[in-house]
C-alpha cells in the first residue's frame, strides 16, 4: 500500500511539473503578446517564439497559441519566407527619381508590378548580382511579353527620364497613362539595346540603327550597350562611321558613359531633324 | 510603404509554421491544404507550391512561389 501511494505521489509532482512547464510556456507567449502590442517591433521576436513553444503545448494550449499568432499575424506587417532576402528585395523597393514615385500612383496595378520588378532589376545590378537581374528580366518576358521587356528595359537603361520629360505637373492619370501606355508600346521602336557579342557584326548593328531611325515616333533614336568601356567605343565609333559614310544622317549624338554594377553602359541619344 | 519584418523558413519552423496556417506537407514535398487535402496553388503563378520554395505574404495569408513577379503583384494588389 505504501510502494503505490508513494509512486503516485510522484506521478502527481511529474504532473505538477509539466503543468507549471506548459504554463510557464503560455505565459512567456503571453507577455510577448503584450510587448509586441505595445512595440511593434517585437512582433519577429514574438512569432518566433510562439513557433518555439507551440510544438511543446497540448492541444487546449495551441488553441490559444493559434489565436496569439492569428492575433500577431493580422497587423498583416510579416512576410514569412523560405527565402527572406529575396521577399526583402520587393517590399523594400524605392524610386530613386520623385518624378517616378509621383507617376507610379497614377498607373494600373500590372504596370506598376511590372515597374517594381524593372527597379528589382536595376537594384540587383548595382549590387553585381546580373544574372539574377536577368533571370527576372526572363520571368518579365515569359509573363508580359514585348510589352513588359520595354518596360523593364526602359528603367534599367535609365531611358525613363526622356519618358518623364513628356510629363507635365500636376499629373493628371489620363496623361500619365496615356504617355507611360505609349513608351510601353512604342519603345523597342525608339531604343535597341546592343549586346557586346553583336559587336563582331557591324552590319547587323547598322540594319538595326536604321530601322529604329526610319520607324521612331520621336525625333530622335536610343541606343544602349552595357559592356566593357572598349565596347563603348568601339559602337560609337561605328555611329561616327556611319555619319561620315552619310548612311545615317542626325543633327547631333549625345553619349554618356557611366558605371553599371561590373561593367560600363554606354547610352546614346542620336537626334535628328 | 509599410516597414515589414522578415520571418526564414528553416527545417525546425517549417512543420509548425504550416501547421498553424492549416497546411502540411504531402509525400511529394508540395503543400496541402488540410481541409480537403488539395495542393495549395499560387495565385500568380498558378503553379503548385513545393516546401521548398515558398512565401506566405500578408494581406489573407497568401502563399507564393518564391517568383519576383508574385511579390511584386501581390504588392501591387494589396496596396502595400
Amino acid at each position: 500500500m505504501e510502494d503505490i501511494s508513494s509512486k503516485n505521489t510522484t506521478k502527481d509532482s511529474e504532473s505538477d511539473k509539466n503543468k507549471e512547464k506548459l504554463i510557464l510556456g503560455i505565459s512567456v507567449i503571453r507577455s510577448i503578446v503584450s510587448k509586441v502590442i505595445s512595440d511593434p517591433t517585437q512582433i519577429i521576436s514574438g512569432l518566433k517564439q510562439i513557433l518555439y513553444f507551440y510544438r511543446l503545448l497540448p492541444a487546449e494550449w495551441k488553441k490559444k497559441a493559434f489565436w496569439i499568432f492569428e492575433k500577431l499575424w493580422d497587423k498583416k506587417k510579416v512576410v514569412i519566407s523560405t527565402e527572406p532576402e529575396k521577399t526583402k528585395r520587393s517590399y523594400n523597393i524605392k524610386f530613386d527619381n520623385d518624378k517616378l514615385t509621383k507617376s507610379y500612383d497614377f498607373l494600373p496595378q500590372i504596370d506598376q508590378a511590372i515597374l517594381l520588378q524593372g527597379k528589382e532589376m536595376q537594384d540587383l545590378i548595382n549590387k553585381y548580382l546580373h544574372s539574377d537581374s536577368d533571370e527576372i528580366k526572363q520571368e518579365v518576358e515569359t509573363r508580359y511579353g514585348q510589352r513588359g521587356l520595354n518596360i523593364v528595359n526602359i528603367l534599367t537603361t535609365h531611358d525613363v527620364e526622356y519618358l518623364l520629360d513628356e510629363l507635365t505637373e500636376p499629373f493628371e492619370a489620363k496623361i500619365v497613362e496615356s504617355i507611360f501606355n505609349k513608351w510601353a508600346h512604342d519603345y523597342d521602336s525608339i531604343a535597341i539595346l546592343i549586346s557586346p557579342s553583336n559587336l563582331d557584326k557591324p552590319q547587323e548593328i547598322k540594319k538595326r540603327i536604321l530601322t529604329v531611325a526610319k520607324f521612331t515616333s520621336k525625333k530622335y533614336i536610343l541606343i544602349n550597350l552595357s559592356g566593357k568601356m572598349e565596347d563603348c567605343t568601339n559602337l560609337l565609333n561605328l555611329i561616327y562611321e556611319m555619319k561620315e559614310k552619310k548612311e545615317i544622317n542626325y543633327i547631333d549624338l549625345k553619349p554618356d558613359i557611366a558605371d553599371s554594377g561590373f561593367c560600363k553602359s554606354l547610352r546614346i541619344k542620336i537626334n535628328f531633324k | 510603404m509599410i516597414q515589414m519584418e522578415f520571418l526564414q523558413v528553416n527545417p525546425s519552423n517549417k512543420e509548425v509554421i504550416l501547421e498553424l496556417f492549416s497546411k502540411f506537407i504531402d509525400k511529394e514535398g508540395f503543400i496541402v491544404e488540410k481541409k480537403n487535402g488539395v495542393r495549395v496553388v499560387c495565385p500568380y503563378s498558378k503553379e503548385e507550391i513545393h516546401s521548398d520554395s515558398f512565401s506566405i505574404l500578408p494581406g489573407s495569408a497568401t502563399f507564393v512561389n518564391n517568383k519576383s513577379y508574385c511579390f511584386a503583384e501581390h504588392i501591387t494588389t494589396h496596396k502595400l
